[in-house]
């Protein structure tokens, strides 16, 4: 199932003076996605890990090193064939898998409420950047592997060293959203009102943006005036 | 505020909750605070029918400040407003002395609640806040609630004759100088509804032209 190009990366430890944590724990959670997940989420999780711990550090942020792994490794582990039947948003499900992967580990739930949230809220903009690090930094190691964010605030030689390691391949943008739209296809309600409803629009020309002003004008509401005011 | 109980559900009579709708009271316009006051009914009233083990101080902390960050006092905010009115509520509850498990659970209602999804795996009083917003806003649940909740609820906090244009314009109001805040959210229909020359940011165009092409 996994290319050269998977196989390699589970070797990595240090990439630009970040290490993968050397636990048991984060050798099963290695283990754990890389067992689902395809080369492009699965490096695309890695370097996640890398840009969110080099601006966790940047910012002087006091970031767990295996829970940020956690995170950062688990974050779209819902947009996986195992959630093919799942009506929840994707973010959610990766959410859970998280949750009952650090139950297993025996994590305190201080902490496992702090990966899901992280989880469950890397694609909801404005909001993370004001929690707690670990959901901070998914949120902007995810914007900056995928559109860039912050790209001049990292310094040239950890860009390079990240894109060294774990490259971003050709056509990397195009695959990404293909990946989301196979994760979200099957339930294209979860993304109305998020982010998410761009890539059913781009993909699927039957999708219908839900507009919420109509929402708000035609509601049960709308039959009521007059009656119960 | 004194009311006859809905079906059991009062605002809560503290010097706390007191104080609180004296805050709100003066500095929201009679729709957002009449809004604000349903929310907390329906939110309490779902969370009374689902069986719910709930703080009513809290729900309605949370409920009379999620909509603060609309007001005047963030027209030079750049951050969502739904932040704005959880950051005013911690600060409020920090000055009466709420221990900060509670104000972070406050802040998350405030803050995500037009976040699709997720509020429901949460904490009873973030629920709850969604759930009582979608009712008044979008009267989605409208027919959970008895039609003498219904009638109880508007006859004590009126719903304007026209809400939802008038709850449009509020929102477009309070977000038109800041709409990068909305990407990714639903609040960008507002600006849309209202401001024929907005253009929505795309999720796909953004990716496809990121910096990583160069």
């Amino acid at each position: 199932m996994f290319h050269n190009g998977g196989a390699r990366a589970v070797m990595l430890k240090e990439v630009a003076g970040v290490r993968i944590p050397d636990s048991k724990i984060a050798r099963d959670v290695t283990q754990f996605v890389r067992d689902v997940e395809d080369d492009l989420l699965f490096r695309h999780s890695l370097r996640v890990y890398f840009w969110g711990s080099l601006a966790g550090r940047r910012r002087s942020l006091t970031l767990d090193p295996e829970l940020f792994y956690t995170a950062s490794m688990f974050h779209d582990v819902g947009l996986t064939a195992s959630f093919r039947d799942s009506h929840l948003r994707f973010e959610v499900d990766g959410a859970n898998a998280a949750r009952d992967f650090l139950r297993s580990h025996g994590i305190p739930e201080v902490e496992i409420e702090r990966v899901w949230l992280a989880i469950a809220l890397h694609t909801t903009p404005g909001i993370s950047a004001h929690l707690h690090p670990i959901a901070s930094q998914t949120a902007e190691g995810v914007m900056m592997d995928l559109v860039g964010v912050g790209f001049d605030a990292f310094i040239e030689e950890q860009r390079n060293a990240v894109e060294a390691a774990l490259p971003h391949p050709p056509g990397f943008a195009e695959d990404l959203l293909q990946a989301l739209y196979e994760g979200l296809r099957h339930r294209p309600e979860t993304t109305q009102g998020t982010g998410l409803a761009d890539v059913l629009a781009d993909k699927d020309p039957h999708f219908h943006r839900r507009d919420f002003c109509s929402l708000m004008r035609n509601s049960r509401w709308a039959n009521q005036i007059g009656t119960e005011r | 505020m004194s009311l006859e109980p809905i079906s059991g559900v009062t605002i809560p009579d503290s010097k706390i909750a007191r104080e609180l709708t004296q805050f709100v009271r003066d500095t929201e316009t009679d729709l957002l605070f009449h809004h604000s006051v349903r929310v907390y009914f329906w939110g309490a009233l779902a969370g009374h029918r689902m069986g719910l083990s709930f703080d009513p101080e809290l729900l309605y902390a949370a409920a009379m400040f999620h909509d603060i960050g609309l007001t005047q006092d963030y027209e030079r905010s750049q951050l969502r407003f739904e932040v704005d009115g959880a950051n005013a509520a911690r600060d409020f509850l920090r000055g009466h002395g709420i221990n900060e498990r509670d104000i972070e659970t406050v802040w998350n209602a405030v803050a995500l609640h037009t976040t699709p999804g997720i509020p429901q795996f949460m904490r009873s009083e973030i629920a709850l806040l969604q759930t009582g917003a979608g009712m008044d806003v979008a009267g989605r649940g409208y027919d959970q609630f008895t039609h003498a909740q219904r009638e109880a609820v508007t006859a004590a906090f009126p719903r304007e004759p026209d809400f939802p244009h008038a709850m449009i314009d509020a929102f477009y109001q309070a977000l038109k100088h800041r709409p990068e805040s909305t990407f990714g959210t639903f609040n960008d229909d507002f600006l849309a509804f209202k401001d024929p020359h907005f253009r929505r940011a795309d999720i796909c165009t953004i990716m496809l032209s990121s910096d990583w092409r160069h």
